[in-house]
């Protein structure tokens, strides 16, 4: 048997090229491509080392795992046979062409603010763009006594919003355009609002203070996108929010977990204008949190460098961390990310900092390059009681106020997300 | 003047003084293995005196941190009886002069020990004789002392330096039957003596195949595919040659040998930093053949369902084994699995390469360059006279460097980018393109009588084939240790077909053999309730030669008493069952013969209740003959060679998913720390034999004594490796 | 880009990408070849230098992050008295096996000293085992360390 196999080199993620257009596409395609990108479609609907949009991507959810299909234009095992209508039935009510409800694993709810002509443009895209691939689709394993997709009419009735995105007239072409990219084919809401009982997220809108604030999607903390001078981006200006959806990094923070496949297939082809929309949007978005503003304490500095820290977690820091974060906390931005002050290291859900220590980050790829300086993992080399006190350590120091994480939070992470454990990670928004 | 039974030859040195050469057969290496004299084997060596008096020698062998540079020139020295502070050293470059240029099997102790010193006192005796030709005195009047020919009666003396260019002229005299100093007048050899490029190591001076820079140079990455062998189809490489920095970027077709140049893309740059980066942004379509069934998952299945079965390969049939089993009192049955290894070499894999007009010179730091010269000039089409090949001192060896598929990328990016270039691979390509330490699984019985004796043994040995043949150093020999100790017993093997390539590492097929059966038989040990040490002397018996069975790696045989004698000697310094032991504290016991080195080492371990191993500290005995030749890097390779081990044990292993490696740098095989590093003490119990080498046959013990230990502090076998894998905690 | 570096106290302009870790500037463009490569991932140490006199892996450092703090390498260690201790102990103590560690062990043997002149098993512990010595020289390593800081106190 021979097995023929495309990889990027060194990129364990998914095949990152779009299809090459074989030959000019009308300007919709182009259009729907670039739709594709900032809806990220490529990220769910493709496995590592997969053709892209084949689908295949297991996620889990609170009910079972489902598993993404394959929405190439294959006539047998992909969408080939949609109409228009059927597309847009599924984009933007999570309905399939069959009837069945798709789960909202399927980010339709803010799907739903589409406008008539990107889906359209999707659509042509998706149809006329895509190579083909014949892939089936696996079914999902979820119980019987939830199958009966029914329920899930239910859900939308209670946690859709309407569909369509409605401009808001008090606020500029700028601002609408980046509400519209945020709330509608960005889905920013999936991963960085709150979910409620039903695994809904609590608002998908700017209206709402909940909307955008922060949430734990396995095990990894998406931070609050609003006006949080300590957890969120307050501290960050226009151009960092920018800079940040550009490349991945800027001097707070680098983008790590899920992030890193927005950076790697959305946000850095979209437009500037479009990247200034929504760094504008989002800097409209006020605070949901009275928080005091970072500022640099040198006390656990002069620690480390006196060689005697009285901080648990100061020696483990010195020995692994150090070299590269430094004494100050303060690293090498934008290539190694900051501790001190960074949004991330603060919030009072630890998860991505302790999921970072424990299992590295994976490479973050801009426009085909991929990284040059990277977190290596350190589940190997440090237990619990370690990864525990040194992330309590990096909470506590050079102006961070955040509270301690203990061995046990560690303990279940670790086991969580294990590499070698066949659970998959509560619906993988990748 | 040559001297036909033993070539050893004199001539004047360029700039005045005497250049000695030799050529001397190898019957006392032969001698040293028990094997019949090859005297097609032989080994050169040079030695320079100028006239003022300094002492160049040529060492011949590659230096891969062993301290063989020193080594070899210290028996020379000492025999020609010169201050070791005169002596300088000069590597050699490969030349076919020099037969035996290998770092490897502990092999440069045995084979060098006799020959080097009748180089040195022959050398000794022709300045002699031109001291006594120039006083008139019979040469049996005149003496030497360091550097000087002394004349006792006339109280006259002259220096190696004036006698030099006489001696040059002088008859050699017989090798094989020049005196030689008696070892208890040795001023070097025996004698503490520190490495001479310490003082460079130390300042950093560029000296290691990484730093080797030549005109013109440019650097080079080569992307293979990560599944061993697989063919490339196509890439992106015309986008990469548009990449900053970059010179040429092209495919590579190579061919099948895993051993050879293989199918890549090669790019090279102005730097290694932009060669490198650009090669991130390679997309490459491999072929990667059938990868059914190559996963380290699929593996352990195979081996358990093979152990099911009777094994394919009978290696050793003593008495019946099922009699045996019967008539035991009590039979245990165990299965024990190490996993492959990676040799981590420190220094990642590098060679400097330069072709011009049909002719290339190669600077690397290999372990055996004479069949890498012959690989690039096969697989370049040139003729062997057209390399040369310098060897470059290498950041660790292992093993590793014997096999020399950076040499010919090397010299193959170089042919074809038109320019020197210095091939440097990431520990990534490093640990995904080694030739792993195979890894292997043991299903053991053994029966113990009444009275607790070891009365039946049997292995089923499932390890791995490659191409239809058993792996490189996958496999076992039929004198494996308890073997020809044992009244019924049997060996048997069966294949799982790999397609990753296995290679010898630091003490081969004894580095994972010591551990299944030291532990295997520390467990027997414990069920026939004895203690260790008693058991393990007990299936020693009377002190005898055991003879090797015949076949290609027949030796002198197994001397059941000096193992004892170095395991009596580890209980003797550990303090042995002297102590009692803090519940969580144990002590564990293992001995190993490998290299013609007798060790028993134990080891001193504390398991904290959340599971941590401390490893407390550890104890070598060492039985290597007759001569320690450098106490100061004896203690060192001792050392090293046990930690070695403790660090294999507690932290590594590579995993192969779909026919690749998952793993790629350290923090995933954990090197050994100086945190996880306790005290090593050594010590050699000095035996009337020939000296041997002691690189390698230190390791094998040091895995089962740690396994063993954590047993008895613990009650927790260890049955496969590595230890971090293994949840060790009592509390919750 | 140019940067503007300042290595064993010689300011060295060079152009190059800011993205560019310290090590490969060091080794390749300033040919300051005692700093070694082993894992590019700060995990074994080989590529320690110091960073105004604190110990940091060069593999890590972006030339861009450099700024004017002072860069010492293995070359220039020995003009310090702690450097000189530690070398001497070094080759006292006939340290290395294979050698490719050492530049970087003993950058950090010299940060460790500087701080914590009488440094105990527990302090050589924490600042040692960022270095990987993989010919396993260890008990050398410590015994080294300890006779350094002797004479540092004689
Ligand atoms: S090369 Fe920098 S830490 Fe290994
Ligand atoms: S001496 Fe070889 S790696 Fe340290």
């Amino acid at each position: 048997m021979i097995r023929m196999r495309s990889i990027a080199a060194l990129l364990a993620s998914v095949v990152l090229a779009l299809p090459a257009l074989a030959q000019p596409n009308p300007p919709s395609t182009a259009r729907g491509e670039y739709l594709a990108r900032a809806a990220d479609c490529v990220a769910c609907h493709s496995v590592p080392g997969g053709r892209a949009f084949a689908g295949g991507l297991k996620m889990g959810t609170p009910v079972g795992t489902i598993t993404t299909t394959n929405i190439t234009p294959d006539v047998e095992t992909g969408i080939g046979t949609y109409t228009l209508k059927d597309f847009d039935r599924a984009v933007r009510d999570g309905v399939a062409r069959d009837g069945h409800r798709l789960y909202p694993a399927m980010p339709y709810p803010s799907y739903a603010k589409l406008t008539d002509d990107d889906v359209h443009a999707l659509y042509d895209y998706f149809m006329r763009a895509v190579p083909p691939v014949h892939q089936a689709n696996i079914p999902s394993d979820i119980p019987v006594y939830f199958s009966p997709r029914w329920p899930l009419a239910i859900w939308d009735a209670f946690f859709t919003g309407h569909r369509g995105f409605t401009p808001d007239s008090n606020k500029d072409a700028q601002w609408n355009r980046g509400a519209y990219l945020v709330e509608g084919p960005g889905h920013c809401g999936a991963c960085h609002t709150p979910r409620g009982w039903a695994f809904q997220e609590k608002a998908l809108d700017a209206q709402d203070p909940r909307f955008l604030s922060g949430a734990n999607l396995d095990d990894w903390y998406a931070p609050s996108l609003r006006q949080n001078v300590a957890t969120g981006l307050g501290s960050w200006s226009q151009s960092d929010i920018v800079q940040f959806l550009k490349t991945g990094s800027n001097r707070h923070g680098s983008a790590f977990g899920s992030m890193r496949d927005v950076i790697n297939n959305s946000t850095p082809y979209l437009t500037d204008d479009d990247v200034n929309s929504i760094a504008v949007f989002l800097k409209s978005l006020p605070a949901a949190a009275n928080e005091t503003a970072y500022r640099y304490d040198g006390a656990a500095a002069s620690a480390l460098l006196s060689g005697e820290p009285d901080a648990v977690g100061a020696a483990t820091y010195a020995s692994n961390c150090q070299s590269c974060h430094r004494e100050t906390g303060a690293a090498a931005p934008p290539f190694v990310p900051p501790l001190a002050g960074n949004p991330t290291v603060v919030d009072r859900d630890a998860a991505s900092l302790i999921n970072v220590v424990l299992n590295g980050s994976s490479p973050l790829v801009v426009k085909g390059r991929p990284d040059a300086y990277r977190m290596p993992q350190y589940r190997e080399q440090l237990n619990n009681q370690q990864v525990a006190d040194v992330v309590t350590f990096i909470r506590e120091s050079w102006g961070n106020h955040a509270d301690a994480v203990s061995a046990k939070e560690v303990g279940e992470l670790r086991k969580r997300s294990d590499p070698a454990s066949d659970r998959v990670v509560i619906l993988k928004m990748r | 003047m040559l001297n036909r039974r033993n070539f050893l030859r004199a001539s004047l040195a360029v700039g005045g003084g005497m250049l000695l050469s030799a050529r001397i057969p190898l019957g006392a290496y032969a001698a040293t293995l028990g094997k019949a004299s090859p005297d097609a084997v032989s080994l050169n060596a040079y030695v320079r005196i100028a006239p003022d008096g300094k002492i160049t020698i040529t060492a011949k062998n590659p230096e891969c941190g062993q301290g063989i540079k020193i080594m070899l020139p210290m028996l020379i020295a000492e025999e020609l009886d010169v201050a070791w502070a005169d002596v300088q050293i000069e590597q050699a470059d490969l030349d076919p002069r020099y037969p035996a240029q290998i770092a490897g099997g502990s092999q440069a102790t045995p084979v060098n020990w006799l020959p080097l010193r009748q180089v040195g006192a022959a050398g000794r005796q022709m300045l002699i004789a031109a001291a006594a030709a120039e006083w008139n005195a019979p040469a049996t009047d005149c003496t030497t002392s360091p550097g000087q020919v002394l004349h006792a009666a006339s109280g006259r003396s002259l220096s190696y330096g004036e006698l030099a260019t006489k001696a040059a002229t002088l008859p050699v005299p017989n090798l094989k039957t020049v005196p030689l100093k008696d070892p208890k007048t040795f001023n070097i050899i025996g004698k503490p003596t520190r490495n001479i490029e310490v003082p460079r190591i130390v300042t950093g001076q560029p000296m290691f195949g990484i730093d080797v820079s030549v005109p013109g140079m440019l650097y080079a990455v080569f992307q293979k595919c990560d599944v061993h062998g697989g063919k490339l189809i196509g890439s992106n490489v015309a986008a990469i040659r548009t990449l900053p920095g970059v010179r040429a970027a092209f495919e590579v077709k190579g061919g099948k040998d895993l051993h050879g140049l293989l199918d890549g893309v090669a790019v090279v740059a102005d730097s290694w930093w932009q060669a490198n980066r650009a090669r991130q942004q390679l997309e490459i379509t491999w072929d990667e053949g059938d990868i059914a069934g190559q996963s380290s998952s699929d593996f352990a299945a195979t081996a358990n369902r093979m152990a099911a079965g009777n094994p394919e390969i009978i290696l050793r049939r003593d008495g019946d084994v099922n009699a045996g089993f019967g008539k035991a009192t009590h039979v245990l049955e165990a299965a024990y699995h190490y996993p492959f290894l990676s040799h981590i070499d420190l220094e990642p894999q590098n060679c400097t390469a330069s072709f011009a007009d049909g002719k290339v010179e190669i600077w690397a730091p290999t372990q055996n360059p004479a069949p890498g010269s012959k690989l690039v000039a096969a697989t370049l089409g040139i003729r062997e006279s057209a390399i040369k090949v310098h060897m470059v001192r290498a950041g660790g060896g292992f093993g590793r460097r014997l096999s020399n598929d950076y040499m010919v990328e090397a010299a193959w990016i170089s042919k074809v980018a038109g320019a020197p270039v210095k091939l440097l691979w990431t520990r990534e390509d490093d640990m995904r393109h080694d030739f792993y330490r195979p890894a292997g699984y043991h299903f053991f019985k053994g029966g113990l009588d009444a009275d607790g004796n070891l009365v039946a043994l049997s292995d089923h040995f499932v390890t791995f084939s490659l191409d239809g043949a058993v792996a490189n150093s996958a496999d076992m020999g039929p004198a494996e240790y308890p073997a020809r100790m044992i009244e019924n017993l049997e060996f048997g093997a069966s294949l799982i077909p790999l397609r990753a390539p296995t290679g010898p590492m630091r003490a081969p097929r004894s580095n994972g053999l010591g551990f299944a059966f030291q532990s295997f038989l520390d467990e027997l040990a414990h069920a026939a309730g004895k203690d260790p040490v008693a058991f393990a002397l007990n299936i020693l018996g009377k002190p005898r030669l055991l003879p090797d069975p015949p076949g290609p790696r027949a030796g002198p045989g197994f001397d059941t008493g000096r193992m004892a004698g170095v395991i009596k000697l580890v209980a003797e310094k550990s303090g042995w069952g002297k102590e009692k032991l803090p519940s969580g504290t144990g002590m564990g016991l293992a001995y190993y013969f490998s290299h013609l080195g007798y060790f028993a080492e134990v080891v001193k371990a504390t398991v904290s209740g959340a599971g941590a191993i401390t490893v407390d500290k550890v104890w070598v005995a060492g039985d290597i003959g007759s001569q320690i030749i450098n106490p100061l890097n004896a203690e060192n390779q001792a050392q090293g060679a046990a930690l070695d081990g403790i660090g294999a044990a507690l932290g590594q292993a590579v995993l192969i998913d779909g026919g690749k490696v998952v793993q790629g740098n350290f923090d995933t095989v954990l090197p050994l720390r100086m945190r996880q590093a306790p005290p090593v003490e050594v010590h050699f119990l000095v035996t009337d034999h020939p000296p041997t080498g002691l690189g390698e046959p230190a390791l094998p013990p040091a895995l089962p004594a740690l396994a063993n230990a954590i047993f008895a502090a613990t009650g927790k076998r260890i049955r496969s490796l590595p230890l971090k894998d293994h949840d060790l905690s009592t509390t919750a | 880009m140019q940067y503007t570096i300042t290595v064993n106290g010689v300011p060295h302009s060079v152009d190059i990408d800011g993205e560019t870790p310290v090590l490969w500037v060091l080794r390749d463009t300033l040919d300051l070849k005692g700093t070694k490569f082993g894992c590019g991932a700060a995990q074994c140490g080989a590529c320690t230098v110091h960073l105004n006199g604190l110990p940091i892996r060069s593999c890590q450092m972006p030339i861009a992050a450099v700024g004017d703090a002072a860069i010492t390498t293995i070359e220039a260690i020995g003009q310090t008295k702690v450097g000189q201790h530690v070398q001497a102990a070094w080759i006292d103590l006939d340290v290395p096996q294979c050698g490719y560690c050492q530049a970087g062990q003993i950058m950090s043997a010299t940060a460790l000293l500087t701080r914590v002149p009488a440094p105990t098993d527990h302090d050589i512990n924490e600042a040692m085992s960022g270095n990987v010595c993989r010919c396993a020289t260890y008990t050398r390593i410590r015994a080294a360390i300890k006779r350094a800081a002797e004479a540092g106190r004689a």
